[in-house]
């Protein structure tokens, strides 16, 4: 493979950084592991000490990682001063008419409303900046669900209405979801790649503004070896308590450690596969991805392929920056603790198997450096996991084992078995330093800016809602912990998870739900702690913070995942984000058009019906579906046999009793839809037009035009 | 809007009494009105229009009315292929009667490949090798460099 760049200019600053880092991250966690040793009653020098010590250093320097990265940030941001700031003299570049910019928003059974209204605030912001000649947009669905798939077109249609963005705005459905999210963008790149000088990636749940996109374009055409130019998104629109913790962590404490990521990584950080700019060409070229050897889940299909992607750009020598200083780009989080975890089993999965791809030739020692990150976020969750059960272990046998005073070499003095607390508690606070240290300065940077503190709430409410994050985040971990245990042993195991979709909006977690997720985990806090308590009640001390976090893991998950209780924290003035108390025109637009949007799609007489139902009923949604539809052809007597049946089930029993397969395959085939069509309307028994939403009477069924949405936003 | 029944559309009504019979056409009349409006309706048709093209329907109705054949079905029918008439050149579907149905969805397709990325491994031992040289060779470099 050759490299298309060489030599460039930041290779050397990034080598020596991440040396010091190295010596950063080592030297303490050398000095600790000894400390820890210590501690112990035999000094490490049992097989169980020697492990306990073992995982309490690789945690040990896992953390400082972090903390280390933060305060690279701080210190940054202290100066004012960042030589390689992918900012600046590159902003005002005039851009050509050249720069052509797909921006490709990839959806997979996703709300139909939030995905479109995000398109919408995206197009009305680029409209403004009035280069709306750069840029199309291209909705790539893999969206499998029928009535979701009918639901899109016709929302792609009313979208393109209302913006008046025909020929601009572009939908495809995809029939096979190969490869499924990086399949998805492959296929765009195959079909319309060379179209584009650059592609922006946004996820169903994202929205950049119309400026930043511009900034994007105008940093590409002045770096000309930038393959990659990621952003950091700022997490809005949350509702449930959850939620809102996330976001107010994600704004507080996101730049600083942007900031230090943007230190230690310059030209070889990572993709997170959505609010990014790509360039085209050299990602066709060198981005393509295979199908790893080995059955799933450790091969076959990559499934985060946004590592890999990065990985495989900055091989061909391009450049992969994190343009952290960029705003206007925004996500949403999962609302609730289970939604979280349920996509952290996906992104296990994911980020377990790029240990295949560790020693792959060619790459970069920092991108190998972050798929070992990737994997360290999970399997840091099981060697904790580890290193407190062998603890509690350590803790019982000094009840059950009598020391040996005398060992069997003769010795002067007899040999005391002792747990060292002070030195134990000197770690501790070393601990909770790397872990709480950069919160703080977060705060200091956010306090001593002019005016930040007022974006969130004023510096009470600030420093209140920061102890109550570090609250609920302390509680929250030793469940995230015993889960992440979990997917990393079931993946290791062989077991494979389903990559659906995320959850989004605020939907709360019912108690049933709650209790069969935590049931295990609370199941282990209260059988943890009878044992330590019967045994070495003096450890139980030690070890409260973890058990009482389990077993009260179901209530604080339904109660987090409660709108209300955010509503309540909002309206009192807590967990503020700069979103919130000066919301940018792009979110009130998002909301706006996702108000009309339900209202539009409810209409009478077919707009409450679902999307199967008003593709058949509805003569122009059905006219819309058959024109996105290839053309009639020719099928085996055995496949028309079977279509033909499957009209007769849904004409005699109406479209509820067809499964989602059975609906597909009729969408899918132009030629069984204009018949069921046909038949539909042609319907006189009262029970079964019922069934296709034939209630109405036509004075009632008033299919009007919306008012426009730039008035009502 | 006025909806009067159907008198001639209703085959169903053999055998019924008077009474029964004129329920029955009633009933059948307004469904298969009460669909054609409601198609038309659907397509955007303003009020005036719809109520003609529904007459127009109906007089065909009236007139090809054939023994056991349903009037609903009938009706939708000579709906269909007086829409035909009316708006040629939208496709053979009334439903692409919006001037929006004939704008791509799509731009037309700029085919190219995108081939997956080799992945191989490395080979620890070439590299191990490949480190011990530089090792072994590091001094003569430095000689040399330092003499050059």
């Amino acid at each position: 493979m050759t490299r298309e760049f060489t030599d460039m200019s930041w290779e050397r600053n990034a080598r020596r950084r991440r040396l010091i880092l190295l010596s950063f991250v080592l030297i303490p966690t050398f000095i600790a592991c000894d400390y820890m040793a210590r501690v112990l009653p035999q000094n490490g020098a049992t097989i169980l000490e020697f492990l306990l010590v073992l995982f309490f250093g690789a945690l040990y320097a896992w953390i400082s990682v972090g903390f280390w990265t933060s305060m690279a940030g701080f210190f940054t941001l202290l100066r004012r001063f960042d030589r390689f700031a992918p900012s600046g003299r590159n902003d005002s570049i005039p851009i050509g008419p050249g720069a052509r910019t797909a921006i490709v928003v990839p959806v997979c059974n996703e709300p139909v409303d939030r995905t479109f209204a995000g398109i919408y605030a995206v197009y009305r912001s680029v409209r403004q900046t009035e280069r709306l000649d750069l840029f199309d947009f291209f909705i790539l669905s893999d969206t499998s669900d029928p009535d979701r798939w009918v639901e899109e077109e016709a929302a792609w249609l009313e979208l393109c209405r209302i913006t008046g963005g025909h020929g601009r705005i572009f939908y495809r459905n995809r029939r096979a979801n190969v490869k499924r999210k990086s399949g998805n963008i492959a296929d765009f790149c195959r079909r319309w790649g060379y179209r584009y000088r650059y592609m922006i990636v946004l996820d169903a749940d994202s929205v950049m503004t119309g400026p930043t996109l511009l900034r994007m374009v105008a940093r590409m055409e002045g770096a000309p070896t930038i393959g990659i130019l990621q952003t950091f998104p700022k997490t809005v629109n949350a509702q449930t308590l959850f939620a809102r913790l996330q976001q107010f962590a994600g704004n507080l404490y996101g730049l600083l450690f942007s900031v230090g990521l943007h230190f230690w990584q310059l030209g070889e950080a990572q993709y997170w596969g959505h609010n990014a700019i790509i360039r085209v060409e050299p990602f066709i070229k060198h981005c393509g991805l295979p199908t790893l050897p080995g059955k799933p889940p450790l091969g076959g299909e990559i499934l985060s392929h946004d590592f890999v992607e990065a990985a495989l750009m900055r091989r061909a020598g391009w450049g992969v920056w994190l343009a952290y200083d960029l705003a206007g780009s925004y996500e949403e989080l999962p609302p609730s603790l289970l939604d979280e975890l349920k996509r952290d089993r996906r992104w296990c999965q994911g980020n377990i198997q790029h240990m295949k791809l560790l020693f792959t030739k060619g790459l970069f020692p920092a991108h190998r450096a972050l798929f070992l990150a990737g994997a360290m976020a999970y399997v840091s969750g099981l060697l904790w996991f580890l290193f407190l059960a062998m603890s509690t272990a350590e803790a019982v046998s000094e009840v059950f084992i009598k020391p040996q005073y005398f060992p069997a070499q003769r010795v002067l003095f007899p040999h005391w078995p002792v747990w060292n607390a002070g030195w134990a508690i000197v770690l501790g606070i070393s601990t909770a330093l790397l872990l709480f240290l950069p919160k703080l300065l977060a705060v200091i940077v956010v306090s001593v800016q002019q005016g930040r503190a007022k974006e969130f709430g004023g510096i009470i409410k600030l420093l209140t809602s920061a102890l109550i994050e570090v609250v609920v985040s302390a509680l929250t971990a030793p469940i995230r912990m015993i889960f992440h245990s979990k997917f990393v042993f079931l993946t290791l195991a062989g077991r494979e998870v389903a990559w659906n979709s995320q959850q989004r909006g605020a939907q709360s977690a019912s108690w049933y739900e709650a209790l069969r997720f935590h049931g295990s985990g609370m199941a282990l806090g209260f059988a943890w702690s009878l044992i330590v308590l019967l045994t070495n009640p003096s450890f139980f001390w030690w070890l409260a913070p973890i058990v009482v976090s389990l077993i009260m893991s179901a209530p604080l998950s339904v109660f987090s995942s409660r709108s209300t209780l955010g509503q309540k924290f909002r309206n009192s003035g807590l967990l503020l984000t700069p979103q919130e108390t000066a919301p940018p025109p792009e979110l009130r637009w998002l909301e706006a058009y996702r108000r009309q949007y339900r209202t539009f799609s409810s209409l009478p007489p077919f707009g409450d019906q679902k999307g199967f139902t008003r593709a058949v009923v509805d003569p122009c949604v059905h006219a819309l579906h058959l024109s996105f539809l290839r053309k009639e052809r020719k099928y085996c007597p055995e496949i028309l046999d079977r279509r033909r049946k499957l009209r007769e089930k849904a004409l005699a029993l109406g479209p509820d009793a067809l499964r989602a397969s059975e609906k597909k395959e009729l969408l899918c085939d132009p030629t069984s839809l204009k018949a069921l069509h046909e038949a539909v309307w042609a319907l006189s028994d009262a029970v079964s037009a019922n069934r296709w939403g034939f209630g109405l009477s036509p004075s009632s069924c008033g299919f009007s035009v919306a008012p426009p949405l730039e008035k009502a936003a | 809007m006025p909806m009067k029944p159907v008198e001639s559309i209703a085959p169903l009504t053999d055998g019924c009494n008077g009474n029964e019979r004129e329920l029955r056409l009633t009933r059948c009349g307004q469904i298969a009105l009460d669909r054609v409006l409601l198609y038309l309706r659907c397509l955007d048709f303003p009020a005036p229009q719809a109520l003609e093209l529904a007459r127009r329907v109906f007089g065909e109705v009236e007139g090809n009315s054939a023994p056991g054949a349903d009037p609903v079905a009938r009706a939708m029918q000579a709906l269909r292929r007086l829409l035909r008439e009316q708006r040629p050149g939208v496709g053979e579907h009334p439903g692409q009667a919006r001037p929006e149905r004939s704008v791509p969805a799509s731009p037309p397709v700029y085919r190219s490949r995108m081939v997956p990325e080799p992945l191989a491994p490395l080979r620890l031992r070439s590299q191990l090798a490949g480190l011990l040289n530089i090792w072994r060779r590091a001094p003569n470099r430095g000689r040399g460099k330092a003499l050059g």
